[in-house]
């Protein structure tokens, strides 16, 4: 991976792997208790700044902002995006460095590790995590969330597939699992802007059958030209938005797939 | 209820062998071909047999056919006197260890057919010429850069295949130059930009584009392109694939009133036999026979006594004449549907090769549902594609397309 392209997973994690703590805590009961206490703001930051993601830990909840943050909150500072991913992959078991603020929630910083993890539990679960429907169903959805977010950062971030992302037209693309949960992504000029649910008024639908083709999708284990001829996904509305964001999806995948 | 709303098709055999298919065929179907393009569910996939401007697909449904091959059907499916004449053919000789007479012949026919051409080269598909009118002009000025329109579909080679598909790289796009249609500003600027780099300009007749309504060239605007690509020593690429022999049998340079240099042709030009050619101008012959382009049936004999054959009768039944009044039929009988149900239609492109879409439906949302309703009661309308007229299609076929139309103008209205 050349430094463009460390440059960009470092972003992905920040950007698309890191909010997706906010599903993960309202939905595992493990992280629910670690964060029980928690009232504070931890910044992830890369050497001079951006990225960074600050999640915000509340009443059990968590909140992520992306980009610069108001006060002074807890803060790790990762030094290069090399070292940012290997942290993020398990790697190293070097950390990155808190400032003041973070040094006064060392008891908290240390838990950080293992709440992280559980993204991992649930963005490359095991078999026997997969088994049970309910997270089998939820792993889905954070994927999906995964999808959209990712999406943004590497549209606009790598120079690969800029010259693809400048030909994107406008509008707004929902992705939706029948009967399921649902993101949207919303492209304009080049940028992205990817939410959870369905879209107001989409301008074009990517709609997978039911969870396990969403996975499989997601998961790089499916003919999608193949699925859309027998209609385990289907696409309406103005297809080349889609045709646009499928060589970024993709990309993607490449990124994540070590 | 009328008939036309009694009869759905179902397409569960189409469906079945794609499942199959897609388990030892990349994307099961591929390329334009690929049902992704289409509505899976509401349109056939295979094709059992073909006769006229209909066919038959493996379910036993049959269709009046609007895509004619996406193209290349401009007689009539089983043609007899194309047909007759690639029997004659194959009877003697097709793929040998040297061409045949017809290939002089048929040469022959094109450069006294298309005003604009001195000689003719012949390959296999549309993307073959387009690839090899731009080595021409790369051979004849020296230069390298190519500036085509954004949008336009010149095949599948790399430097014409948009970025973001498989195994297409930044540098096949290296030397390709793009600018909007119609906008002479933007070519004219781009051709001071790049001053003596460029070798040619290749452009679609007019902006047939998918997803889109079909635009036609604005005054002046080959005029302006012709001028500009005289003085900078540009060579002038007609990709008329498309449009070729269903607007003039002099080409469609000729129809809109510009002399390409080089003019590249397939589709019509052998009603479904596979042939494609390249014609141009006589100060190009020495670099066009420098360039090294060919493939195993490239001299095939049988493609060029049906190309031949297919030429003579589109000039001697007046079949430019009949489809230009066929497509208008269609076109103006859609029109008049979408008014009296409450849905304004818009039309584009020249009435033999037309599109059209509901004005406000910006996303194709319901042009999907609409082709979808037409399709499974007997008329094969691409939702996204411009359709086709051919020579075989009558008006009594146009009138029933239209009752298969009203059924599914009155489902539409229902679900919209």
């Amino acid at each position: 991976m050349n430094r463009d392209q460390s440059m960009v997973l470092a972003r992905l994690h920040l950007g698309a792997i890191l909010p997706l703590l906010e599903d993960v805590a309202a939905y595992d009961p493990v992280v629910g208790e670690a964060i029980a206490g928690w009232n504070f703001a931890l910044q992830f930051r890369l050497s001079g700044g951006d990225p960074s993601t600050t999640l915000v830990f509340e009443e059990g909840r968590v909140t992520a902002y992306r980009g610069q943050f108001k006060g002074y909150p807890a803060t790790l500072t990762f030094k290069n995006a090399d070292f940012l991913n290997d942290v993020f992959q398990g790697r190293t078991k070097k950390s990155p460095l808190p400032n003041l603020a973070g040094i006064f929630k060392a008891k908290q910083l240390m838990q950080v590790d293992s709440v992280l993890g559980r993204l991992e539990h649930y963005l490359k679960p095991q078999p026997e995590t997969l088994a049970d429907p309910e997270t089998f169903a939820f792993c889905v959805r954070v994927t999906l969330y995964a999808v959209a977010f990712g999406i943004k950062e590497v549209g606009e971030h790598d120079p690969e597939v800029r010259p693809i992302v400048l030909n994107l037209p406008d509008g707004t693309v929902e992705m939706r699992i029948e009967q399921g949960p649902a993101a949207h992504l919303t492209i304009k000029g080049g940028s992205f802007y990817p939410q959870r649910g369905p879209a107001e008024n989409p301008n074009a639908i990517l709609e997978f059958a039911d969870l396990q083709t969403a996975w499989d999708t997601f998961q790089g284990n499916i003919d999608t030209f193949s699925a859309v001829g027998s209609g385990r996904i289907k696409l309406r509305g103005f297809i080349p938005l889609i045709e646009g964001v499928n060589p970024l999806m993709d990309r993607l995948a490449y990124y994540l797939s070590d | 209820m009328s008939k036309a709303e009694e009869k759905l098709y179902n397409f569960d055999k189409s469906m079945e062998l794609f499942e199959e298919a897609a388990a030892i065929i990349p994307g099961g179907i591929y390329g334009h071909f690929s049902p992704t393009l289409t509505v899976p569910g509401f349109f056939p996939f295979y094709t059992a047999k073909a006769e006229g401007c209909r066919y038959t697909d493996i379910d036993g449904n049959e269709f009046i056919d609007y895509m004619c091959g996406y193209g290349p059907m401009v007689l009539g499916y089983c043609n007899p006197v194309v047909d007759g004449a690639a029997a004659a053919q194959q009877a003697l000789a097709d793929c040998t260890t040297h061409p045949g007479e017809v290939m002089v012949k048929l040469a022959r026919h094109l450069v006294e057919l298309i005003p604009t051409a001195d000689w003719a080269f012949f390959g296999k598909n549309g993307g073959d010429m387009t690839t090899y009118a731009t080595l021409v002009a790369r051979a004849f000025t020296n230069r390298k850069k190519i500036i085509m329109v954004r949008g336009h579909y010149h095949g599948v080679a790399p430097w014409c295949t948009p970025p973001g598909f498989g195994g297409i790289i930044p540098e096949d796009h290296m030397h390709i130059l793009q600018v909007a249609w119609n906008d002479l500003d933007e070519f004219e600027k781009v051709v001071r930009q790049y001053r003596g780099e460029i070798a040619g300009f290749i452009a679609q007749p007019y902006h047939h584009i998918n997803f889109g309504d079909q635009v036609m060239p604005a005054p002046g605007y080959w005029e302006g392109i012709e001028r500009i690509c005289r003085e900078e020593g540009i060579v002038l690429i007609l990709d008329d694939v498309r449009a070729g022999f269903r607007l003039s049998m002099k080409g469609s340079g000729d129809y809109f009133g510009f002399k390409p240099d080089l003019s590249c042709y397939c589709k019509a030009i052998a009603n479904g036999y596979p042939i494609s050619a390249c014609v141009g101008r006589k100060e190009l012959m020495n670099a066009a026979s420098k360039v090294f382009f060919t493939g195993s049936y490239w001299t095939a004999q049988v493609p060029m006594a049906a190309a031949l054959a297919t030429l003579q009768e589109l000039e001697n039944t007046g079949a430019i004449e009949k489809m230009k009044e066929t497509g208008t039929l269609l076109m103006e009988g859609l029109k008049e549907l979408g008014s009296r149900y409450g849905l304004e239609i818009t039309t584009s492109g020249p009435p033999a090769i037309p599109f059209m879409r509901f004005t406000e439906d910006r996303d194709f949302f319901w042009q999907q549902l609409f082709c979808s309703e037409v399709t499974r009661r007997g008329s094969f309308f691409h939702p996204h594609h411009n359709w086709f007229i051919s020579a075989a299609h009558e008006k009594e076929d146009i009138e029933e397309t239209l009752n298969h139309a009203e059924a599914a103008i009155k489902v539409l209205k229902e679900k919209i």
